[in-house]
């Protein structure tokens, strides 16, 4: 079942931006928690419901909060429940990595019989709706977690090189969702992955880190900070994994105000400069 | 017993971005030096997993689709101390697929080659390659057999063959229950499908005519989308699942 804002239920369902209920809501704040140095997760989840007739059904019994776990990359999808508004669980070192997707809801435990809500919106006066097993009573927002191992993956993987509507002999970052594209002009584009595929080994590659990815990382930490209070990049798996590596190298957080991004680049990129052959020709 | 190996990224990406001239090579692996990739020094990393050979685990025969089910069982087998994240990782199953299982992959999946240069690398990159999850599954030639046995063993840890059997022997019901997250990826489901199809693998086999299977799939399908299947207990979801195979037989009997 995939979260769709617009969804088409046929009974009442307490969700956001929707009026099936009148001055009711149902809010779930969800924190995940990883240990260092593992895709180890722990997720907290607290379940704010604001309807007395629903609060009535988990009271009773038929219906329950309920946690959905999804991470297709690791083939991964557990549901938990609990008749508390509290559920916390951990997920070993393993499970999960990449796109996590964590969805709450309340649903009925049993075929609900001649139920009925007091803020139900007026157009279901005289209806009365079938509430099956399984049928979703309250549904929030799911939330988006990426979960990368940190081993090995340089920061520069996060950049993908990109054909792009780009003038020749210039290029442009441009943040996607997985990854960030390097966009140039077609021929470009060749140039520059035939020179990375014949100095990938060689210490002439520092001049392409220097020339490119050191300053589209730049951007790209500027950008992050810029933007941290309007969240624009925050569920993006680049941003995420940009994050860690900042900390890892205790440089400041994406979004503060008063961090040296010049300076952060160059370290999370173990200082380009002084590995340019030009500066070390004896 | 030796450790897993795997590719860098940087060698993973250089590999992707010269197939067009390794082209005879991945088409005839068994031309070339069969270690030549084991060879690659600072483009290889080890990771302290024990791992068996599967260089001669894996068969070829005439109908190579029929081996698929004793290739996934032996690949799980010998690469079960990976964790799904580490068998999500695209650079283990490039090194993998380069070297004990190239000939495999190119007789199993290359065995013929376009005339045409570019779908020619097409081919090479979609099956000794595995970018995504797509291509994990689906596939990436050894990937796949390893996630065909991770999820056999899942839904029946007791005779995973039988579960390969059932869901290989035709790509539609491979394609609907295995390539579909929302039933592959979700066990008690998947389960539960599995049990009714177990039943009429010894029975008639009326459900996997066609046309009644498909039809199985969208009554799932439409109940899914106004139930969440993942609420109902295990009897509830039995029945569900039953009833909708029932009414798939009626509609189209």
């Amino acid at each position: 079942m995939k979260w769709e804002e617009t969804k088409s239920w046929p009974y009442p369902v307490l969700r956001p931006n929707n009026d099936d209920y009148q001055k009711a809501a149902f809010e779930v704040n969800l924190e995940l928690d990883r240990l260092p140095d593992t895709t180890a997760v722990e997720v907290d989840a607290d379940f704010a419901l604001g309807d007395a007739d629903l609060l009535g059904l988990v009271e009773s019994g038929d219906a329950e909060y309920l946690l959905l776990v999804r991470c297709s990359t690791t083939h991964f999808r557990e549901e938990f429940r609990s008749c508390e508004p509290h559920i916390r669980r951990r997920f070993e070192n393993g499970m999960l990595t990449g796109r996590v997707e964590i969805a709450p809801f309340l649903v009925a435990c049993s075929d609900l019989q001649g139920f009925r809500a007091e803020r139900w919106h007026p157009d279901y006066d005289g209806l009365s709706p079938r509430f099956d097993a399984g049928s979703v009573l309250a549904v929030d927002r799911p939330s988006t977690y990426w979960i990368d191992s940190a081993d090995e993956q340089p920061v520069t993987s996060m950049f993908r090189i990109a054909e792009g509507n780009v003038p020749s002999g210039q290029w442009r970052c441009r943040p996607l969702e997985e990854h960030v594209a390097l966009e140039l002009s077609g021929p470009d584009v060749e140039r520059l992955k035939e020179a990375r595929s014949r100095f990938g080994n060689t210490k002439d590659l520092w001049h392409i880190i220097n020339g490119v990815y050191l300053p589209a990382l730049i951007w790209l930490l500027c950008e992050a900070d810029r933007s941290s209070d309007d969240g624009d990049y925050q569920d993006m798996r680049w941003y995420s994994a940009l994050d860690s590596a900042l900390e890892r190298n205790e440089c400041k957080p994406l979004g503060a105000n008063d961090a040296d991004r010049v300076a952060d680049a160059q370290t999370l990129l173990d200082n380009p400069f002084v590995e340019m052959p030009v500066l070390n020709i004896e | 017993m030796a450790k897993v190996r795997y590719f860098t990224a940087l060698a993973v990406d250089e590999l992707r971005g010269d197939i067009a001239g390794r082209l005879d090579w991945y088409y005839d692996p068994s031309a070339g030096d069969p270690r030549r990739w084991e060879k690659a020094g600072e483009a290889i990393r080890e990771a302290d997993i024990d791992v068996v050979e599967i260089r001669d685990l894996l068969t070829i025969s005439a109908q190579p689709h029929h081996d698929d089910p004793g290739n996934a069982v032996a690949v799980y087998n010998a690469l079960n101390g990976l964790t799904p994240h580490q068998a999500s990782d695209e650079r283990l199953w490039t090194y993998v697929a380069h070297t004990q299982g190239a000939e495999y992959v190119a007789a199993r999946w290359l065995s013929e080659r376009p005339s045409d240069a570019v779908k020619a690398a097409q081919k090479v990159r979609n099956h000794f390659f595995a970018r995504g999850n797509r291509a994990l599954i689906r596939d990436n030639g050894v990937s796949r057999l390893w996630w065909l046995g991770y999820i056999a063993h899942q839904t029946d840890p007791e005779e995973p063959n039988r579960f390969l059997e059932i869901l290989l022997h035709r790509q539609d019901v491979r394609s609907a229950l295995l390539e579909r997250p929302a039933v592959s990826t979700n066990p008690r489901v998947l389960r539960r499908i599995y049990d009714v199809m177990v039943e009429q693998w010894q029975g008639e086999r009326e459900l996997f005519q066609r046309e009644a299977f498909r039809q199985w799939m969208v009554n799932l399908n439409r109940r899914g989308g106004v139930v969440l299947l993942d609420a109902l207990s295990d009897d509830q979801l039995r029945k569900l699942i039953r009833d909708e195979a029932d009414h798939a037989l009626s509609a189209v009997l």
